[in-house]
């Protein structure tokens, strides 16, 4: 009864999930240069700014035939280390 | 002027020789000259899809190697006098044929044909790029699932990468599914992939027993995704023939259903 009344809703996760993979798929980097590449930028931006090392993301965005590397951090604070 | 169009996936199973089978035949019943072109050496199957298997005596790799002329392995369909098929061989593997081969095929058929429809093997690996070689542009075939979905943006990028022009075809889209949320819908796909959309072939049982006859569904007018594969035909052909969206096409099944 109760499963009855939950709405899945899949096709919604299936959109997500893609996205999400797909954005790393599209760096076309090997899984370790994806992670290295992560620690080198961690290491770049931790210089100038408080990031939390687990906070870094790194996608490829493809839109009309132009492809866009996408880093995203969250800043721990807008302060200098 | 002839084009040569290669069906392509990434993913197995997700309906390229059918897609292919279905586009020659209706776009050999429009008129056009076709050849229909199974690349998928060593695993052979559109011969089957189109009813066929028992007239192959030369194929692909026969052609490719000298061993006969194009013009004696091809193989006129039962139905239409426009339709012909170039079937491949069944023992030797993807890498008896090379991508300068393929392209010299390819401009050899285009001067005979007005459509030179290639069935692609599965995977990324020489078949892919074989199959691809000569190509003026490809047709991406996918299904709403996550992994269908996933190959097909491997396949755009590496087309891309070799400047092949690709539209997308969403094969065995069920509305049911996608109105009860269980599915994606054919604009989730496309706005995940930003590709250009070419068509929507609904899931339809009629394409199993097409298959099991060897008569492609496009020749059934009963058929939904036969008569899907129909529209998809005539926007080759160069036709502005709009695709509803899933909206409209759950507005046309309530009234259809009288829900």
């Amino acid at each position: 009864m109760f499963s009855l009344l939950r709405k899945r809703q899949s096709a919604n996760s299936a959109k997500n999930r893609l996205q999400l993979v797909l954005s790393k798929d599209r760096i076309q980097l090997s899984d370790a240069d994806q992670s290295a590449m992560k620690q080198d930028l961690y290491a770049v931006i931790s210089r100038y700014f408080k990031i939390a090392p687990d906070s870094l993301e790194i996608e490829v965005l493809n839109r009309d035939g132009q492809s866009a590397l996408m880093v995203n951090t969250a800043l721990e604070t807008a302060d200098r280390p | 002027m002839s084009e040569a169009i290669v069906v392509t996936s990434g993913k197995g199973g997700v309906g390229k020789t059918t897609t292919t089978a279905n586009l020659s035949t209706a776009l050999a019943n429009a008129g056009k000259k076709v050849v229909a072109v199974d690349a998928d050496i060593g695993l052979r199957n559109l011969d089957l899809i189109m009813g066929l298997e028992n007239r192959i005596v030369y194929n692909l790799v026969d052609v490719v190697k000298g061993r006969c002329s194009a013009r004696q392995a091809l193989i006129r369909d039962k139905r239409n006098p426009n339709l012909y098929l170039l079937a491949t061989s069944q023992v030797d593997d993807k890498n008896a044929v090379s991508p300068e081969e393929m392209e010299k095929l390819n401009a050899e058929l285009k001067q005979e044909f007005d459509f030179v429809m290639i069935d692609c093997p599965a995977g990324i690996e020489q078949g892919f790029k074989n199959a691809i070689s000569g190509a003026d542009r490809s047709l991406v075939v996918t299904t709403p699932e996550v992994s269908a979905v996933r190959d097909a943006d491997r396949i755009i990028g590496l087309l891309q990468h070799h400047g092949v022009n690709t539209d997308l075809i969403v094969n065995r889209l069920s509305i049911r599914m996608v109105e009860a949320g269980e599915m994606m819908s054919q604009e989730d796909v496309v706005d995940i992939l930003s590709v250009h959309l070419l068509g929507v072939v609904p899931e339809d049982s009629e394409i199993v027993v097409s298959g099991n006859q060897g008569v492609p569904a496009v020749l059934n007018e009963q058929s939904p995704a036969g008569q899907a594969y129909h529209r998809i035909s005539r926007r080759l052909m160069g036709e502005d023939l709009p695709i509803p969206s899933f909206e409209e096409k759950r507005g046309l099944l309530a009234k259809l259903f009288g829900r």
